[in-house]
């Protein structure tokens, strides 16, 4: 029973949107337009929303002090692709590409105003917590409907193309309209990315669980089968949860305690170690924190807190783990100390003694 | 009857050798055994009527003819066959960090067939060098994933190392013989006889002049008697096999056989979309290959020093 409810609350892949909400895509998506009212339109999105009408005043932007009971906001990213780095040991780590394209906070709530908008299920879990609605990649509004368009009137900005609520404490709240960088986290920080897995639609039972399968030898039928599936439970039938066929992937999975090995100012790329970051190139994923215990942050190398402003020292474009090889450097040589020095002639007298 | 038009454009790896001797941006698979053998060439795929006499005519090139030889001297430069792996702003941040490697070692130009010996700064060898000579099998991968395979027989036991192009651990790769065989992938190697793949570890290198095309040796390798540990007339890359010796008791249409080539129905050849996905289309190469030349330009004259600086000091 408790596989049942879990299911029923951590839904493993369909998530239906709440009745609700908002209807978010507009419904004639190509209204028949003159000329001189498509470029009146396309003007008007470029004067008032191609930048944030509400600028974040600057009382905001000083840091505050980090505390290790505060959560900050999270990052939306798309995963960009996967290629190889190098350690100064000689080591190849693979490390995939995190793209934070044009982020910015929509609507913060107080822990007062979020605790009557929690539903019922998720009490106990954001129990005294706030909440920051963050959204990524602006799109024109004439896609959309005038009710979706309108959650972003308060923060300036154009309506984006994805939506998530995270959960924060009333240190972290942050203005509507403030942008997010990549900078908000840092190389060396560890981080837990949530994301949707692969689809691979109806699989057999050797592609979905690694069942070893059978002999493909003439007239036999045991090939791509799982075999006996027993009598359990008293001879009433098979164990609950027993392995078999059916729909695999596309499942909400969160990858914990990944390492962040360099970031890209210029194009807010991050680089995290590890090539399994769940689903394929071009979907989104959500970054924060760790929750592990052992990689959390700490008072000694506090975060920026509560997100990275840019002041006016410009950083450099590559911010790189002090492990990393940069590919700007000169090749790697390892230095032989006395012993090995040693050992080597040593070595090669017997051989020549033994000669 | 008229057929449409079709522009194929061709992969690196997948691209038979001999395709070098026309521009990349026609439209041509090898036509069965009939081409080479009877000196003829490549045939185009739908129909066999010349340029000339063409009644829709085939559309300009856009690469210059002074950088098409940079899809075969920098095959890794290309992004990945796959349309779900490529990205635009992936490709120019990995682009940049192979030209800052490059920066720091001269990579020569070399293809499959040539002589190579690299030096890797290794922590369990002995004086933290190791380094190794043989002829290259293989080139794979793109972008920092590329990477080649370097085979040789030492004390009657056969040698593959397969080095990462990009590694910062290579010290030097030197090109001691600069030659293309007839086959782009010479992996079959390891079941012919020991001869074509034995070479002398202080092999000394082959003076060249530059700018001189890249000369093609025609040999033909003698098999070991069946059974191989792989069917690699079943594997390759190519269409046909060309460098193997013809064996008794193997008939004909067995070197021919390949699975790239085959369709499943008749049309699938007419499938533009299908092709246009799983190859890159000029547009998209040739910014690639102005970057790529810029580069050269500058760097030209200081690597010239460095390997007249090397030569000195033999």
């Amino acid at each position: 029973m408790s596989a049942f409810f879990k299911n029923l609350y951590n839904k493993r892949r369909t998530t239906h949107p709440f009745r609700w909400w908002i209807k978010r895509k507009a419904d004639s998506f190509k209204p028949e337009l003159t000329k001189d009212n498509q470029k009146f339109i396309d003007d008007y999105f470029q004067t008032n929303f191609s930048t944030p009408l509400i600028v974040p005043d600057l009382f905001n932007k000083s840091q505050k002090v980090w505390t290790p009971e505060s959560r900050r906001v999270g990052l939306i990213a798309r995963k960009i692709g996967v290629y190889p780095m190098w350690l100064k040991d000689g080591q190849r780590i693979l490390t995939t590409l995190l793209q934070v394209n044009d982020n910015h906070v929509i609507k913060c709530y107080n822990s007062e105003q979020f605790a009557n908008q929690v539903i019922h299920q998720d009490r106990y879990r954001y129990q005294g917590l706030a909440c920051a609605i963050i959204g990524a990649e602006s799109d024109h509004f004439i896609k959309y409907s005038a009710g979706y368009a309108g959650l972003f009137v308060e923060a300036g900005l154009p309506p984006k193309k994805k939506l998530t609520k995270v959960p924060i404490t009333d240190d972290a709240l942050l203005p509507p309209g403030t942008p997010l960088y990549a900078t908000h986290f840092r190389p060396g920080d560890w981080v837990d990315i949530f994301g949707l897995t692969i689809e691979h639609g109806f699989q057999g039972v050797v592609k979905r669980w690694d069942f070893a399968g059978g002999h493909p030898i003439n007239t036999t039928k045991w090939k791509r089968r799982p075999g006996a599936i027993g009598h359990g439970r008293r001879a009433g039938g098979p164990h609950k949860g027993k392995k078999m066929p059916g729909h695999m992937g596309r499942e909400r999975k969160t990858l914990n305690g990944v390492e962040i090995m360099r970031i890209n100012t210029k194009e807010n790329v991050i680089y995290v170690r590890g090539p399994a970051v769940p689903g394929e190139t071009g979907n989104f994923c959500y970054i924060f924190d760790t929750k592990i215990i052992e990689k959390k942050l700490t008072e000694k190398n506090p975060p920026p807190f509560p997100t990275y402003f840019p002041g006016d020292n410009e950083l450099p474009v590559d911010l790189y783990h002090p492990d990393v090889h940069r590919f700007e450097d000169e090749t790697i040589q390892f230095v032989e100390t006395e012993k090995e020095q040693q050992q080597r002639r040593t070595g090669a007298k017997i051989a020549k003694i033994r000669k | 009857m008229v057929l449409p038009r079709v522009i194929k454009l061709i992969h690196s790896y997948n691209v038979p050798l001999y395709c070098q001797l026309r521009s990349a941006s026609r439209s041509w698979i090898y036509k069965g055994g009939k081409g080479i053998d009877k000196g003829k060439g490549f045939s185009f795929t739908y129909t066999s009527t010349p340029d000339d006499k063409r009644q829709i005519p085939l559309s300009q090139k856009l690469i210059p003819e002074e950088l098409e030889s940079m899809r075969l001297k920098y095959p890794e430069f290309l992004p990945s066959t796959k349309p779900e792996h490529r990205n635009k702003i992936k490709t120019v941040l990995e682009h940049n960090d192979m030209l800052q490697r490059r920066n720091n070692i001269d990579i020569p130009e070399f293809y499959v067939g040539s002589i190579l010996a690299v030096t890797v700064s290794d922590p369990n060898a002995a004086g933290k060098i190791s380094r190794f000579l043989g002829i290259c099998i293989f080139r794979e991968g793109t972008g920092l994933n590329s990477c080649f395979t370097l085979r040789n027989i030492v004390d009657r036991e056969g040698i593959e190392i397969r080095y990462d192009l990009y590694n910062p651990t290579i010290r030097s790769i030197e090109v001691i013989k600069l030659e293309k065989r007839l086959d782009q992938d010479l992996r079959y190697l390891r079941d012919a006889e020991p001869q074509y793949s034995t070479f002398p570890l202080d092999m000394e290198p082959e003076l060249r002049k530059e700018g001189a095309p890249v000369p093609v040796n025609p040999i033909k390798v003698k098999m070991l008697p069946l059974p191989w540990s792989i069917d690699w007339f079943k594997i390759r890359y190519q269409h046909q096999t060309y460098g193997i010796e013809k064996m008794r008791g193997v008939w004909e249409y067995y070197y021919k056989r390949s699975v790239h080539n085959r369709h499943h129905n008749e049309y699938e050849q007419f499938d533009l979309m299908k092709e246009y996905r799983s190859h890159i289309p000029e547009d998209a190469q040739l910014p690639i290959w102005n970057k790529l030349s810029d580069y050269e330009k500058s760097t030209s004259e200081i690597k010239k020093k460095a390997r007249r600086a090397k030569m000195i000091k033999r």
